[in-house]
């Protein structure tokens, strides 16, 4: 109440006044403040949510430093998670895989998926003070364009893109493509400040945009740090500051969090700790089903993988829910499918990968003439991995597994930057484990098995399923996707490029006192790791000495 | 401003308040002072009561949401935490864990079946890892995969939770699920419990405040994306979007099956509620938010207010539409103004009555006074009062005498104002007629005016025509003559038709001069004494031709004792001549003209009097007025310019004289009569010869034969003038020498014997004056040479300026033969009178 109204409280601000004035106004005077009173008390304030800043300061722990903040370049995956707090996409996903608007106010799709026109926000300005215009939307379409990356898929069916004025951009595809908003909402997809007067991007400059906060430093090696935006256009943020620090080992982050050095993990420590985790008091620990899965990537440019019976031996040798069991500590479900089932709508229970039958397994191996040798070891092979969790653990259990029908496999540590530059790049590996989203659209089935995937490392080409990927992208009637999404599965199951393994889950960790995370109290509301709601009170407490 | 301000209709005057009736004013006034604040305190209660009793209702609902949303929350919780029970039991554990003891299964079963009987639970079962349902409450469910059900996943997350309301595919039902982790001793998940409750037990809770307060009030369960999950009074509506879903969200949950068969239906065919998930959302992240939201929605306004549930992420909300909010104290209100409205009216009504009788007497004095308006003098009020009212009545009274004394003595006044007026009247009449007569005169001047220009333009078009027609007659013959191919006969008649025409248009012209030089007042006299009978003679003599020709009997009475007169004899002359020839004109063939000069008391009378067609006598005043001819048409039968008379009798009045014309009417012939002053003294002798200028008469013999050999130097620019005189002068005798230039006349005058110069006077380069003046000063006898200045400047002070500079004479072009002649002759005799 009091912070709707101008006093404290009526009657010492009235009584003065009332001494100046006869008795007839005074009464008339007493009357209107009462009045005044009345309508301030009336009208609830909507809350504290207009307000910016005085939020405290969120210290994020990041598994590594990242290399550059270019939000959509695919060479540094660390950087994406400090692009929703930096920049703003068009429109933005929130968890539970709902478009809301984001730089774009509105937006309209017409001739039949062709022609997407976006209606953009008025009043925003990036953090150097330049209004955000169209025409910053159509350079970065247009660098994406020239240097592809995640959103290449779309980018590529872009034919032209108008900006009839300063806030309205037009897309023109060159054919219908059903993911295309899901794409822009998705990663890769940041608006970036086009160069204007003179070089306001040059390599090395203080990242640029329009996110709920701007950059403030980075002490190489030990932070990076970002202030509130308090011109944000959007609500929020409440943050004054976001500290990122960064470090390799998953399994100290928690320890961080208990002792009060950090609020927020983005690192998942080893799933075997979560039940105790979520024991303790000063932490929260979300769990939710995500659209993550694991599987075993196959090199199929390399003997022995071009023969499918060793990949079907393969499939065949693994026990997923003695997997799931050992690795994952149950969390999620074993992976016999091709697609994930979080969008139900796409996924095809009925195809499978091979179920457990090692003596099936051994017998194909056999007859691809692998057969074991005096220690029962019928192929020797590498599997390349990071050591992170559950990665890692994955790969033990794998490898544990496969030995049982006679294959050997060594686990080959390597960095996160190594797996991007020789498995991602190079594809030199013979077997390595790749996880990640799989949503929110079956569009991303293309990047992980059409024959130009980006993340396609497993040199797997059919022109069958491309045709029925490209089907499912062609339309936006969700039946039709459906069928097409469902006949490409079919066909993974039937040429296994890969042993499904695993269907993750989304982990988030966290100071309790914290609040307003995307997964939280913000769901619904902002897309992942945008912390544009969230609060972190208590948070210098803690530091104080809460020990 | 329209017309109606002019012409007011009566009806809308009596409307005008200065107009009502005092008690009408009074009434309205009492009335008004009833209703106003009676109302005032009605609508503000009103008013104030509104916003009071939705502020209170939207606070009541709040109250009454967030038990209602306690209520689901506990009723959630409890199946949530039954659920749990059976999650976390051991045995649970043990079997999904895979341990296999033989009754291990059934104990399970036993413990879902007793926890489905006890807690409504529609069914209870677990599944493993991969979703596949492997013990449940009923048989059927065996071996069914829900590895894509959100609750199962959940579950497969680690977490303990409800998941929103959903349609079952093998069950056709929609249930509720929750669910929970069944985890192994090492706390690893091994697989999922689940169990579904009908909806029934929600539906209950939110029936309950259907109408609670009697405001129509409805409680209204929805998740996130604004999907309504419960409709206590029609099942049917659960799953109504409250607000149209994003498109592709709809289409998801269509794909999906969400919702059963009818997804798609349901989650599109809501009411349109804006704002409302939008505020639910926030409402999810910050219970602080606004719980209160007005929507607009169909033309209604609903108040709504909302709750957050605490174990899933629903909202629960109370809606009350405001016209039931207000509908009490709309009642109230009414009754409220049609109290204060009856008030009005009896308060009116006794103000009414109340005034009619205060002004009765008034209306006694307004009737009073309307019969002394209309003439009445004899009426008065008569009220015995003592009060003000009776006072105005005998004051009215006092007037209405005095105004009847008024008005007899206005009487008399009037009787004298009658008589006045009729004065005036005549005054005016009269001074009418004044008026009249100027207007006559005005109107006649007028039409003199008219008359004086169509006369002038008359004129011209006869000027035109007269000018034209001798021409005429000289070109046909100039052609005949150069033809060569006429006899005799033929050429005299011919060279005697162009010479009469010449001289006529030669008359013409010297007519428009003389008129010409009158009116602009250049005409001068040279006055000398003169012998009239000689004039009379000249003029005869030149009109002898058409005399002839008509065989008209002149008669002559000439008095020579008044032939002595004074004045300028060629105007004289043509005085006379005129007055001849337009006799001889109007005069039929054979008729008679008599020309009289006689003397009467100091004065010489010429009279003219012919037998002719006489003039009418409108037209004798005319007579003598420029450009005017008694008949004016084109067919006239008689042509002239009808100058002469005019130019008649400029001259006589020149000449101090009076000229008349008198006829006895058409037919009866006309007499003009000419008066000139004699005057005191007249010199006894007189030129007896004179070279008097006049128009066709022969070189008289005794001229002709003194220019006989006589030596001419012609002095002329004019090749036409240079090639004829010598001719004709030759014919005289005449040898004459033609000069073209100044310079050639002094060359031939040095070197010929010349006895006499005739000299143009417009010459380019050295004219005749610079000529005459080198003549003059030569030496010897050519110094002395007589000459004549020949030309076209024939005006008086033209002459006067000839003779100044040195020649002897002055003759206007064209000269006549016989006056070329005997001026040559008067010279080369040795005469030197002065014309």
């Amino acid at each position: 109440m009091s912070s709707g109204a101008p006093f404290p409280a009526g009657r010492e601000y009235i009584a003065p006044v009332g001494m100046l004035v006869p008795g007839s106004l005074r009464t008339a005077a007493l009357l209107a403040a009462l009045l005044l009173l009345w309508t301030a008390c009336g009208r609830r304030s909507p809350s504290a949510l207009e307000a910016k800043g005085g939020g405290g300061e969120l210290r994020v722990v990041l598994p590594a430093e990242p290399t550059e903040l270019d939000p959509n370049s695919s060479r540094d995956e660390i950087a994406h998670l400090l692009a929703p707090s930096l920049y703003s996409r068009l429109l933005m996903l929130d968890a539970d895989s709902r478009l809301h608007p984001d730089l774009a106010e509105s937006w309209e799709v017409s001739q039949g998926g062709l022609l997407y026109t976006f209606h953009l926000r008025h009043g925003v300005r990036w953090h150097d003070g330049h209004p955000f215009e169209a025409a910053d939307v159509r350079w970065t379409l247009e660098q994406l364009a020239k240097h592809p990356a995640f959103a290449a898929e779309a980018v590529r069916r872009i034919d032209w893109v108008e900006t009839p004025d300063e806030h309205t951009v037009i897309v023109h595809l060159r054919e219908p493509w059903a993911p295309f908003l899901s794409t822009l909402a998705g990663f890769g997809t940041f608006i970036l400040p086009r160069p204007s007067e003179g070089a306001r991007w040059p390599a090395g400059a203080p990242p640029v945009g329009t996110g709920p906060f701007r950059f403030a430093e980075w002490v190489p090696g030990r932070r990076i740090v970002l202030a509130a935006n308090r011109s944000f256009f959007r609500p929020g943020p409440f943050l004054d500051r976001v500290v990122y620090t960064f470090e390799p080992d998953p399994n100290r982050g928690p320890g961080l969090l208990t002792t009060g050095q950090a609020d927020y993990l983005v690192q998942r420590p080893s799933l075997a700790l979560l039940p105790r985790l979520a024991r303790d008091p000063r932490l929260r620990v979300l769990t939710s089903p995500s659209d993550g899965r694991y599987y075993l990537a196959f090199n199929l440019r390399r003997r022995p993988f071009d023969d499918p019976r060793v990949r079907e031996a393969f499939n065949r040798a693994l026990d997923r829910p003695a997997l799931l069991e050992h690795a994952l500590y149950g969390y999620g479900a074993p992976g016999f499918g091709f697609y994930t089932p979080a969008v139900a709508w796409a996924y095809d229970p009925a195809a499978r990968a091979p179920g457990l039958d090692r003596a099936r397994a051994r017998a194909l191996l056999d007859a691809a003439g692998f057969r074991p040798d005096a220690e029962g070891v019928r192929l020797k092979l590498v599997l390349s991995c990071a050591p992170i969790a559950p990665y890692w653990e994955i790969a033990e259990v794998v490898a544990k597994q496969l030995r049982t029908v006679g294959i050997s496999v060594h686990l080959e540590q390597i960095t996160g930057r190594q797996w991007m530059e020789r498995v991602l790049q190079r594809h030199d590996f013979e077997l390595t484990l790749i996880g990640g989203n799989h949503g929110p659209d079956p569009e991303n089935l293309n990047l992980r098995f059409g024959s130009r995937g980006t993340t396609q490392i497993m040199g797997y080409t059919n022109a069958q399923l491309d045709a029925a990927l490209s089907e499912g992208a062609r339309t936006v009637d969700l039946a039709r996707r459906a069928r097409a999404y469902f006949q490409a599965q079919e066909i993974l199951a039937h040429d296994l490029p890969i042993a499904p393994l695993a269907e993750g889950v989304q982990i988030t960790i966290y100071r309790r006192g914290v609040t307003g995370l995307p997964r939280a109290e913000a769901r619904g509301l902002v897309p992942e790791y945008d912390f544009s709601l969230v609060r972190a009170r208590g948070g210098a407490q803690n530091r104080g000495g809460g020990r | 401003m329209t017309g109606a301000g002019k012409d007011p209709a009566p009806w809308r005057d009596r409307l005008l308040w200065r107009n009502w009736p005092w008690a009408a004013k009074l009434a309205f006034l009492l009335g008004l002072l009833a209703i106003v604040p009676l109302a005032i305190v009605t609508l503000y209660n009103a008013a104030a009561g509104r916003a009071e009793l939705i502020t209170a209702t939207r606070e009541q609902n709040l109250r009454q949401a967030r038990n209602t949303a306690g209520a689901i929350d506990d009723y959630l919780r409890g199946v949530l935490s039954d659920l749990r029970i059976v999650a976390i039991a051991p045995e649970t554990s043990r079997f999904l864990a895979g341990e296999s003891h033989p009754h291990l299964p059934e104990d399970v079963r036993l413990s879902l079946l007793q926890m489905r009987d006890t807690h409504r639970f529609d069914a209870l079962y677990l599944t493993d890892s991969n979703g596949r349902v492997v013990l449940a409450t009923s048989d059927r469910l065996l071996g069914r995969s829900y590895v894509s059900a959100p609750y199962v996943r959940n579950a497969m997350a680690g977490n303990a939770s409800l998941d929103a309301p959903r349609w079952d595919p093998q069950d056709r039902r929609v249930f509720l699920h929750a669910s929970a982790p069944v985890r192994d001793a090492l706390g690893r998940i091994a697989g999922a419990a689940v169990g579904r409750v009908s909806l029934e037990g929600i539906d209950h809770i939110v029936m309950a405040d259907t109408n609670y307060a009697g405001r129509a009030e409805i409680g209204v369960l929805w998740d996130s994306n604004g999907i309504r999950l419960s409709h206590p009074t029609q099942p049917p509506l659960r799953f109504r979007a409250l607000e149209p879903l994003p498109p592709d969200t709809a289409a998801r949950f269509a794909a999906e099956n969400r919702f059963g068969p009818d997804t798609l239906k349901r989650v599109n065919g809501g009411p349109l509620l804006p704002d409302l998930v939008e505020r639910s959302r926030w409402l999810l992240y910050d219970e602080g938010s606004d719980p209160f939201l007005r929507i607009q929605s169909g033309g209604r306004v609903i108040h709504a207010a909302l709750v957050p549930l605490k174990s899933v992420n629903w909202l629960y909300g109370i809606f009350s539409p405001e016209d039931a909010i207000l509908a009490s104290i709309q009642q109230q209100t009414r009754r409220n103004l049609l109290l204060a409205g009856l008030t009005a009216l009896l308060a009116a009504a006794a103000a009414f009555a109340a005034a009619r009788w205060v002004t009765s007497p008034l209306r006694q004095v307004g009737r009073a006074a309307r019969a002394l308006a209309a003439g009445d003098m004899t009426r008065r009020v008569g009220i015995d009062q003592r009060d003000e009212v009776g006072t105005l009545a005998a004051a009215f009274d006092a007037m209405a005498e005095s105004l009847a004394a008024k008005e007899a003595e206005l009487r008399g006044y009037a009787d004298h104002l009658e008589q006045r007026v009729e004065e005036q009247t005549a005054a005016l009449r009269a001074s009418g007629e004044e008026l009249r007569a100027l207007y006559a005169r005005e109107q006649e001047l007028r039409r003199a005016a008219e008359e004086a220009n169509r006369t002038k333009d008359e004129f011209l078009s006869t000027v035109s025509h007269e000018l034209r027609t001798p021409l005429n007659a000289i070109l046909g013959w100039t052609w005949l003559l150069s033809s060569g191919k006429l006899d005799e006969e033929g050429l005299r008649r011919g060279v005697a038709t162009i010479e009469r025409n010449a001289r006529a248009q030669s008359q013409i012209i010297d007519d428009l001069l003389d008129v010409s030089r009158i009116i602009t007042g250049k005409l001068r006299l040279s006055i000398e004494p003169v012998d009239l009978i000689q004039v009379v003679e000249a003029a005869l003599d030149s009109i002898s031709p058409a005399v002839d020709a008509k065989e008209i009997w002149i008669e002559r009475r000439l008095d020579p004792e008044a032939a002595r007169a004074k004045g300028d004899p060629q105007r004289l002359q043509q005085i006379v001549w005129n007055l001849l020839s337009n006799a001889v004109k109007f005069t039929p063939r054979g008729g008679r003209v008599e020309i009289a000069v006689a003397r009467r008391d100091s004065q010489t009378e010429i009279q003219v009097s012919d037998t002719g067609i006489g003039i009418p006598p409108d037209f004798l005043g005319h007579v003598f007025d420029r450009f005017r001819q008694a008949d004016s048409s084109s067919t006239r039968a008689h042509g002239g310019l009808g100058l002469g008379l005019a130019i008649v009798r400029h001259l006589v009045e020149l000449h101090g004289g009076t000229v008349e014309a008198r006829s006895g009417g058409e037919g009866r012939g006309a007499t003009f009569l000419v008066r000139l002053p004699v005057p005191a003294l007249v010199p006894a002798a007189l030129p007896s010869e004179r070279a008097v200028p006049a128009g066709g008469r022969p070189v008289p013999a005794k001229a002709a034969s003194a220019v006989e050999g006589l030596n001419v130097l012609l002095v002329d620019d004019e090749a036409d003038t240079r090639e004829m005189l010598p001719i004709v002068l030759s014919q005289f005798g005449v040898r004459v020498t033609a000069a073209s230039s100044a310079a050639e006349a002094l060359d031939a005058l040095e070197h010929s014997r010349i006895d006499l110069l005739v000299a143009d006077i417009g010459m380019p380069g050295e004219d005749g004056y610079s000529l005459i003046g080198k003549v003059r000063s030569l030496n010897g006898r050519n110094g002395s040479l007589p000459a004549i200045a020949l030309t076209a400047y024939a005006a008086e002070p033209d002459r006067q300026k000839a003779l100044a500079a040195g020649f002897q004479l002055h003759l206007a072009k064209p000269v006549e033969t016989n006056e070329l002649v005997s001026a040559l002759a008067a010279l080369a005799s040795g005469g030197r009178q002065a014309l």
